[in-house]
């Protein structure tokens, strides 16, 4: 786990009058909808029902297990089951290469996995359409999220960067995949709270460039603290 | 007898951050009332988990309760055979094992204490007792801790009419989940870290045992731990380890108990018995209900561990060996799909040739052995003990008490 090379008790600027930045945190019950694919075309059927808590899930409940190595196409269960159900290597990588960031919603990444998988049944008209071993079939799930403070509040970067460093993994992908597609809980996002909350729009913009995607969160969380740290100590040399 | 043990006992193993979280979750969910339902008080995983996840829960202020049905004459023979038939085997129907299902149903119902928020009902056997639901607020779950991925369509379409007026089901891993008129959850079973089955043992204690069963400790030792029955395919197992053992020096340890609603067990030990009476170095071990420590002591003295299972739930032997840090090789099958991950934790198999080549490969390689128990012993830590189940238990709470929401904020500031 990274760590914060600032202190609570050092604060180089205070967030005064303004409302300070709230932890979440979450848990997640799996939920299972009885939906399975044995080949792309009940995949697609698949992906043009289930709800978003699903499309959501297959993308991203991966970044909450432990690794034992480099996961398949980011995690993205629909490309790692086309490559290893299917053997069709080639969508596979189209599927695992989507760029979530490029996505401003679960309905944008839905449709985006729609027209990857539809472009590619069209360019290959005559290929044979393969067949999963029963076994081996898709189980579309989703996940019912309870979310719930963590019990941390910052008022400052100095604090938010120290809080930063500490949270648990659950309360990291909250605030990192939760917030940002979910329009509702915007303002839980780290970028925006630290774009219109103090005011450090280059900063902000250094978060937002972070792809939390291809890695694992803790990298992430290391990633982040030390560019909020680099980001104090640059402008308490400047005062 | 273990006492019984406190959340904060486990925070050696999870961390304090995973308990405060549970704990936060707990504000939510205090004073609620749970009573689960299976059919028997000793045997098997249901029993075992059941046995920590109460005390656990009315620990951290869940007023949980745990009632076990009484059978009539021919009860656990019908629910035997449609246990088997939900697992995919032949199924035939008669009218009067109906009726003596109805009946044993009712007769519970009028006999047991079902009154709590949430009750929840284990695997087919209970599954009836929905049929004398009283008017209220309770909410009733069926837990299904067996592989109903492919089963005989006349075993479910029995069992289907009781199920589908549930409000919830809960299933082990995905593939079991089935297309039904309410909310399905999935909860994987879980292992106690502290009680006799899991917890560390010193050497004496393990020296011990193997003495007590005539093993000897100088030669490897494979082993699988499960109940006798055809499913974990124990013939398969011996059969394996003959073909290891023309070239290798070691033993095998078939060591299991029964458990009263499976009258079919016996009948399995005997073949076993039969097969192996010749050979000193196979060692089929009947033990009492009561044997968590010695069970304990020969997975920890076993150089590799087998679960060669044809069909499985989840299989928690599995869970056992992986936390005590040993290789283990087992069917791919099941649960145990989701704890062996191949390569990393253990190996998949299909077959007795399959079994036969990885445990040559596993004697020959002791860091092999070494690696995939280490990661075996992370990937339970992080997925398999009794604290997260103890969060899924007290997700469902929340998850039947607010049915229809993807996200639920309990931080009362909107919803997200």
């Amino acid at each position: 786990m990274g760590e914060a090379t600032c202190s609570p008790g050092r604060r180089l600027r205070l967030t005064e009058g303004r409302p300070g930045f709230t932890f979440y945190t979450e848990r997640r019950l799996v939920q299972l909808t009885g939906i399975r694919a044995h080949n792309l075309d009940e995949l697609l059927a698949g992906l043009r029902t289930v709800g978003g808590a699903s499309i959501f899930y297959h993308t991203h409940h991966s970044f909450l297990q432990r690794q034992f190595a480099a996961p398949m196409y980011n995690g993205n269960d629909f490309a790692t089951w086309i490559a290893t159900a299917l053997g069709e290597g080639d969508l596979a990588e189209r599927v695992g290469s989507i760029n979530i960031l490029d996505c401003q919603s679960i309905r944008d990444l839905r449709e985006t996995l729609i027209a990857v998988i539809e472009d590619h049944l069209a360019s290959h008209p005559g290929r044979q359409r393969r067949q999963a071993d029963p076994l081996d079939a898709f189980h579309f799930a989703s996940s019912r999220s309870f979310v719930l403070p963590a019990g941390r509040v910052a008022r400052s970067l100095e604090e938010f960067a120290w809080h930063v460093s500490r949270i648990s993994v659950h309360s990291l992908f909250y605030h990192v995949f939760v917030a940002r597609l979910n329009p509702e809980c915007r303002d839980r996002d780290f970028a925006v709270w630290i774009e219109e909350e103090l005011g450090l729009e280059d900063l902000a913009g250094q978060i937002r460039r972070l792809d939390p995607y291809p890695r694992p969160l803790e990298d992430l969380r290391s990633e982040l603290v030390t560019i909020l740290a680099r980001h104090i100590d640059a402008r308490g040399a400047l005062t | 007898m273990s006492r019984v043990r406190r959340l904060q006992d486990y925070a050696e193993f999870v961390g304090p951050e995973e308990l405060r979280e549970i704990w936060s979750l707990v504000r939510h969910v205090e004073g609620a009332t749970m009573v689960h339902v299976n059919s028997t008080r000793m045997g098997g995983g249901v029993a075992e988990i059941l046995e920590a996840m109460i005390p656990l829960l009315n620990s951290v202020g869940v007023s949980a309760r745990w009632e076990v049905i009484e059978p009539l004459p021919g009860f656990f023979s019908f629910t035997k055979a449609l246990h088997n038939g939900l697992q995919g085997a032949p199924f035939v129907l008669r009218q009067e094992q109906v009726d003596t299902y109805a009946r044993c149903q009712q007769l519970n119902a009028s006999r047991l204490d079902l009154n709590a928020d949430c009750v929840i009902i284990h695997d087919p056997q209970p599954a009836g007792l929905i049929r004398h639901r009283a008017e209220g607020r309770s909410r009733w779950v069926w837990r299904c801790h067996i592989d109903l991925s492919a089963p005989d369509p006349v075993a479910w379409g029995f069992l289907r009419p009781y199920v589908e007026q549930y409000d919830a089901s809960i299933f082990s891993i995905p593939a079991f989940a089935q297309q039904l008129p309410h909310n399905q959850f999935m909860i994987e079973p879980s292992i106690d870290p502290l009680n006799d089955k899991n917890r560390d043992l010193d050497v004496r204690t393990v020296q011990d045992v193997l003495e007590r069963y005539g093993i000897d400790p100088e030669r490897p030792i494979i082993t699988q731990v499960s109940r006798f029955d055809a499913m974990k395919d124990p013939m398969g197992v011996i059969r394996a380890f003959r073909e290891v053992r023309r070239r290798e020096d070691c033993q095998l340890v078939l060591a299991g108990g029964g458990a009263s609603d499976d009258p079919e067990g016996q009948q399995v030990l005997a073949q076993v018995r039969e097969e192996a009476s010749h050979d000193p170095d196979i060692h089929v071990l009947e033990l009492p209900p009561e044997s968590d420590l010695e069970i304990n002591a020969l997975q920890r003295a076993s150089t590799i561990i087998v679960q060669k299972s044809l069909r499985e739930g989840f299989g928690l032997t599995v869970t056992e060996a992986l936390w005590k840090g040993k290789p283990v090789v087992a069917g791919a099958v099941g649960g145990i799909r989701r704890q062996v991950i191949h390569g990393f934790t253990g190996f998949l198999v299909r077959s007795v040739e399959g079994l036969a080549y990885r445990l040559r490969q596993l004697l020959h390689d002791p860091s092999l052995r070494q690696a995939l128990g280490s990661n075996g012993r992370e990937h339970v830590r992080n997925n398999y003990l009794i604290t997260r189940h103890l969060k899924d238990y007290l997700l469902l709470l929340l998850a039947v008490r607010y049915p229809d929401a993807d996200i639920t904020d309990l931080a009362g500031a909107g919803h997200p």
